[in-house]
């Protein structure tokens, strides 16, 4: 009988959870971003400004009508999520397909970890540089618990590029009186309660800030673009 | 025992008994809690196709003044409706108790009784988990990502949903972080608003799921509620009764068509049924159960998602 040299002796895990992979409970169905036109909000800080709102849409048999395609022994291979896409595009909102070339370097946004069992976790993450993956992170403690790291940074990054690329238009007038109406609204009920709590004073001016820095932003958007971005209809016409 | 009663016998004689008994168990069973399922509207599935289609009609019309006291000149107006679809997939989970657990849990908290019942529990669990996923396809939105929720966010959506013409009864399923953010927002409240008794309710600590009624909305808490913008915030979501629709697929049928063995069953409702396979090479019976549900968002102008640090 020949001699066997056998590979070195392995490391026990550190924790109960396998390497790389996440606890079961973690598993989260795959989705695609959509934007509806309303979709806005002012985010504070220099790479902030008004970035869209995407909105993960769950991909998962069951839920507004999509389904499972199955093989011929049965078994899942998909799903046919026309119906959210279709219901989707009645509302006015704009699919960011991951597979789509148009988004660059952002493209394959959704990226899945493996959970123990079976199950995935698709999570935003890319790999815009070969090699380096960046996106939402998990760190395993000592006693399985898995703790999610966002990429806040990361996605208003994305979120501005989609603006600047042109794949979502820039911020309609309309939605941006709207979001200056809820601000000072919300200006006013903090002045009225700072009348009777006098610790919310600082969110008083905290919140007049906030609404000159929109203002601000709202100025040098429609300057750079030299007209106001906004689909008006024609003046009414007299009978 | 020779004339053992047992319910693949009733089933077998045609017996209903334990059939309506086992439904009435599992009402008790279900996770009434924790269940949302009672703010979606219920839609049973009908008809012979995989997916139900529901129309919905607009009902606001107003007539307009005739032109003329005798001439007819009445335009046509147009029924505005719109529709959505309900399309009910398998939803399954298996429990794979030893015959080891069987003998070494005798007089234990977890029993087999135990494995049955969790599998029993999910039932609301999974419609709690797929009324939550439907909240990201509302194209409304109040609050701030990375922003803690206030009650500014809270009298947002309700202004957003009475600007729609929404009816009285509103509710909220929020993230357990977004329930902690707003009652300490209330906290800082002053006016009118501080003294009212549903807003010194909010201070409780009832525990999970229904927090209370704050301003006339049901606020319930749930830890299903899905993360968004890459994990920075929760998304919850203020709605009317209206604005989900949910279908769980007659199980029944499959029953009395004779596709499952009646021995196997465990436990039945319309809803769901649990199903013993035995593998006795390993000495394990699995308990696996199946429903059918299909959960869709029925009409958009009657919700508002609030999206709030996480």
């Amino acid at each position: 009988m020949p001699t066997v040299t056998i590979a070195a002796p392995r490391a026990p895990s550190p924790s109960s959870v396998e390497e790389g992979m996440l606890p079961p409970g973690e598993a989260r169905p795959r989705w695609f971003y959509s934007h509806f036109p309303t979709g806005w909000e002012f985010v504070e800080g220099a790479d902030g400004g008004f970035l869209p709102i995407l909105d993960e849409q769950i991909s998962t048999a069951g839920v507004n009508g999509v389904r499972a395609v199955l093989d011929r022994n049965g078994r899942p291979i998909g799903v046919d999520d026309a119906p959210l896409r279709t219901g989707l595009a009645r509302k006015g909102a704009i699919i960011l397909e991951p597979t789509d070339h148009r988004l660059g370097p952002w493209k394959n946004y959704v990226r899945a970890y493996p959970c123990v069992g079976g199950g995935k976790a698709w999570v935003f993450a890319v790999e815009r540089t070969p090699g380096k993956v960046e996106g939402v992170t998990y760190t395993i403690l000592g006693n399985g618990a898995a703790v999610a790291h966002d990429a806040a940074a990361l996605f208003r990054e994305f979120r501005r590029w989609l603006v600047d690329n042109g794949i979502i238009p820039q911020i309609p007038q309309p939605v941006y009186v709207q979001l200056m109406e809820v601000e000072r609204t919300a200006l006013e009920r903090t002045i009225n309660a700072a009348t009777s709590n006098p610790h919310l004073a600082a969110g008083v001016k905290a919140r007049q800030e906030r609404i000159k820095r929109m203002e601000k932003a709202w100025a040098a958007l429609t300057e750079s673009l030299s007209v106001t971005p906004s689909a008006r209809l024609t003046m009414p016409v007299s009978e | 025992m020779a004339n053992e009663v047992s319910y693949a016998t009733l089933i077998t004689d045609g017996g209903r008994i334990a059939k309506i008994l086992a439904a009435m168990l599992h009402v008790n069973l279900y996770d009434n809690q924790a269940g949302l399922r009672d703010l979606m509207e219920f839609r049973p599935l009908t008809g012979p196709s995989s997916t139900l289609n529901v129309a919905k009609v607009s009902m606001a019309y107003t007539a307009a003044a005739a032109s003329s006291e005798t001439s007819g000149g009445a335009s046509n107006t147009a029924l505005a409706t719109g529709n959505f679809d309900l399309t009910p997939s398998r939803y399954i989970l298996k429990m794979q108790p030893t015959d080891l657990f069987g003998i070494t849990s005798r007089g234990a908290p977890v029993t087999l009784e135990t494995v049955v019942a969790a599998l029993t529990l999910c039932v609301d669990q999974t419609l709690a988990s797929l009324l939550t996923g439907l909240f990201s396809g509302v194209s409304g939105n109040v609050g701030t990502s990375g922003v803690n929720m206030s009650a500014n966010d809270f009298f947002n959506a309700i202004y957003t949903l009475n600007l729609a013409n929404n009816p009285q009864q509103l509710a909220a399923v929020l993230h357990n972080v977004q329930v902690n953010d707003l009652i300490e927002s209330i906290r800082g409240e002053g006016g009118a608003i501080q003294f009212r008794e549903d807003i010194q309710g909010m201070f409780k600590n009832p525990g999970v799921a229904f927090r209370g009624d704050l301003l006339g909305v049901k606020v319930y808490q749930s830890d299903k509620v899905r993360t968004a913008n890459a994990g920075a915030d929760r998304q919850g979501c203020m709605f009317s009764q209206g604005a989900f629709a949910y279908t769980l697929g007659d199980v029944a049928q499959l029953l009395s068509s004779s596709m499952i063995n009646p021995a196997d069953i465990i436990m039945q409702s319309p809803e769901m049924f649990i199903e013993r396979d035995r593998d006795a090479e390993n000495a394990m019976s699995s308990m696996i159960l199946n429903m059918y549900p299909g959960v869709a968002e029925a009409e958009d102008a009657r919700a508002v998602k609030i999206t709030t640090d996480a």
